[in-house]
């Protein structure tokens, strides 16, 4: 196991540099970026899938990016199309820092997970991003069944692979902000309360797409029983703790960026209203501003 | 004094409860006169039961907890250990997960047999804490059946909406044992689904249920609001069925040409929108979605077959039979409502 081995160095290298630094490690660092050129990583959430126009003609996926917690953002026809502003981290970093220089690109991909982390992590390099938000790892959660769902080896593994090249390949001073996979089994009981209600619309509209398209078999096919649910939930957990052993200990070992993680995704209270209307799956718009806002308001950027 | 303050309440209460009932209190007052809750609550009744049924589950969940909470606190102090340490026993206190079991649960969900050694990994470490989970939920209880836990509170009932429908496009018989009220908008395919499930109703229960229409679409569905305002102007010249059908026959496929195709089918000018008062028409499409809204209908298509909601993006089979609960209770008995 490659990666222990790694990890192993990089705490060592870690405590070294602590033992010699340290509280005043921060202060070792490269001065910080100002987030100007942004590069957001993800899948459909990050893409904003379904938030709040959908085109079924699209395999039931429909881009909705203005309405990205990351990358949102707000133009003249937005407001003429009655869309929503979700004041996404772009938003809040263009008021905070203005728009000059401002250059936001989006390698997040619909159906992307931690194994696509690698190449989306090297677009970001290409770009010579200051701020990398990464929002991964739902796709690692959802598939058909279990077999689907990565070993905690595969997982860091593959989340290492992309820590290395942003590493590497970032700009001096470039700030890294992973955010946890969010509670998909708060989803799942979105949809059983509305169920419980009489309501049921969560439920038809999973059973309305084929089984193939059931967004996440593996916490929202009706069939499964709650233990099984819980240990998809399980697995939720043990990745974010990975994504957050693994960040922390990139930011204690890398003297030229900066590294912070995020639970607030996952803690994250939403609601019915927070869910696409559509699909009942992927957050609406006011899920992408809560996302927005909690994240950003943890994160390396947030002045209160 | 603060007996006294508490005594004065009660009898406040007393004549409160004596002045207004208990069942229908006044909740607000107009020019001196009482607006009572029924009257407010009934066109709104879907909309408060959700609250109400949101409450009810956080309510449940809550006592759920405490419950576990303290009989896993009682059980841990009988055997002298942490709570936590005696889940931890509970947990690990199961067979290990044998390769049979890693077999099996890939043959149930059809994967290779030849699946590779990484499957198997994912599986056996998934089946591995789907054990320790089911083992602790059933420990908890098996406790909570022990300390003879109930949950007492009753479960909010789903009410029938008074949904307010002068004015909206009807067909059927007047006095049909069942009134099914169809939110939908015409760019849709989901509510093009549920019309024909209705036309499919009304082959099969001929003259058995009124039928209305009332629009809902989403905001951005531009050609559909279009298709609504038209469909107004057809109301008016008594020829909104027939253009409501040649609409939905598009399967929510609307552009304009669409739309002046359907006109011309349905015995529509498909210019009279050019020459309407567009901002009279777009009131009226207003009004539709305002009650819409009121009614607790969220999305297109939603039904309410006698004032009881149903997402009507569901299966026929489930459709078919809550009309035939409804036709089984109004002869019975009971009253059609909108």
């Amino acid at each position: 196991m490659p990666h222990l081995c790694v990890l192993s160095r990089r705490l060592a290298l870690a405590a070294l540099v602590l033992s010699f630094a340290g509280p005043g490690l921060a202060q070792g660092k490269d001065p910080r970026r100002e987030p100007l050129r942004q590069s957001s990583l993800g899948d459909s959430i990050t893409e904003a899938v379904n938030a709040e126009e959908f085109n079924p003609l699209k395999l039931g996926l429909t881009r909705n990016r203005w309405a990205s917690w990351a990358n949102g953002y707000t133009k003249d026809w937005n407001s003429l199309l009655d869309r929503s502003d979700v004041n996404s981290h772009r938003q809040r970093i263009d008021a905070q820092f203005g728009e000059e220089g401002r250059k936001t690109k989006s390698p997040a991909k619909i159906g992307a997970d931690s194994e696509d982390l690698l190449k989306q992590a090297a677009k970001a390099v290409k770009n010579q991003a200051d701020y990398v938000p990464i929002l991964m790892g739902q796709n690692d959660i959802c598939g058909d069944d279990a077999s689907e769902i990565p070993t905690d080896q595969e997982f860091e593994a593959n989340v290492r692979a992309a820590f290395d090249v942003l590493e590497a390949g970032l700009p001096a001073g470039a700030t890294i902000y992973t955010l946890a996979i969010v509670d998909i089994y708060r989803l799942w009981q979105i949809g059983e309360d509305l169920e419980f209600a009489g309501v049921i619309e969560c439920n038809e509209v999973w059973e309305a797409l084929s089984s193939k398209l059931i967004p996440c078999a593996t916490m929202l096919d009706p069939d499964l029983e709650e233990a099984e649910r819980l240990a998809t939930r399980d697995r939720i957990i043990g990745f974010n703790t990975i994504l957050q052993t693994v960040t922390e200990e990139y930011d204690a070992a890398d003297t030229h960026h900066y590294w912070q993680y995020t639970g607030a995704s996952f803690t994250m209270d939403y609601d019915e209203d927070d869910v696409s209307h559509y699909d009942c799956f992927h957050p609406s718009a006011e899920g992408q501003t809560q996302l927005a806002e909690e994240t950003w308001e943890d994160g390396p950027f947030f002045e209160p | 004094m603060r007996r006294r303050c508490a005594l004065v309440l009660v009898l406040l209460a007393a004549w409160g409860c004596g002045l207004d009932g208990p069942d229908d209190p006044v909740i607000a007052r107009l020019d001196g006169e009482p607006i009572r809750r029924s009257e407010v609550s009934a066109p709104a009744a879907f909309r408060l039961y959700r609250h109400e049924a949101q409450s009810y589950a956080v309510l449940e969940e809550e006592t759920r907890r405490l419950a576990d909470e303290r009989v896993l606190a009682e059980a841990a102090r009988r055997e002298g250990v942490t709570p936590g340490a005696l889940l931890a026993r509970v947990e690990a206190d199961g067979p290990p997960v044998t390769d049979a079991d890693v077999e099996r649960y890939l043959a149930e969900h059809g994967k290779d047999a030849a699946a590779s050694g990484t499957t198997r990994e994912r599986v056996r470490h998934y089946l591995e804490e789907r054990g320790r989970i089911a083992r602790r939920l059933a420990f908890l209880e098996e406790l909570r059946r022990q300390a003879g836990f109930e949950w007492l509170l009753a479960k909010p009932a789903m009410p029938r909406v008074a949904i307010d429908t002068s004015g909206a496009p009807e067909r059927g018989p007047a006095d049909a044992p069942v009134v099914i009220v169809h939110f939908a908008g015409f760019g849709s395919r989901d509510s093009a689904r549920s019309a024909q499930a209705l036309a499919r109703l009304a082959a099969e229960f001929p003259g058995r249920f009124r039928w209305l229409h009332v629009n809902l679409f989403r905001d951005e569905d531009e050609a559909g609001r279009r298709a609504a305002e038209l469909a107004f102007l057809a109301q008016d010249g008594g020829r909104f069925w027939p253009l409501h059908d040649a609409l939905f026959a598009r399967r929510g496929r609307l552009d304009d040409e669409a739309i002046a195709a359907a006109a011309r089918e349905a015995g529509v000018e498909p210019d009279a929108l050019a020459r309407a008062d567009r901002s009279a028409l777009a009131r009226r499409v207003a009004e539709d979605l305002a009650l819409a809204r009121r009614a607790g209908a969220l999305r297109e298509p939603t039904l309410f077959l006698n004032g009881r909601y149903w997402s009507a993006l569901g299966p026929y089979p489930r459709l078919r039979e809550l009309f035939e609960e409804e036709l089984a209770r109004a002869v019975d008995g009971g009253v059609a409502e909108r």
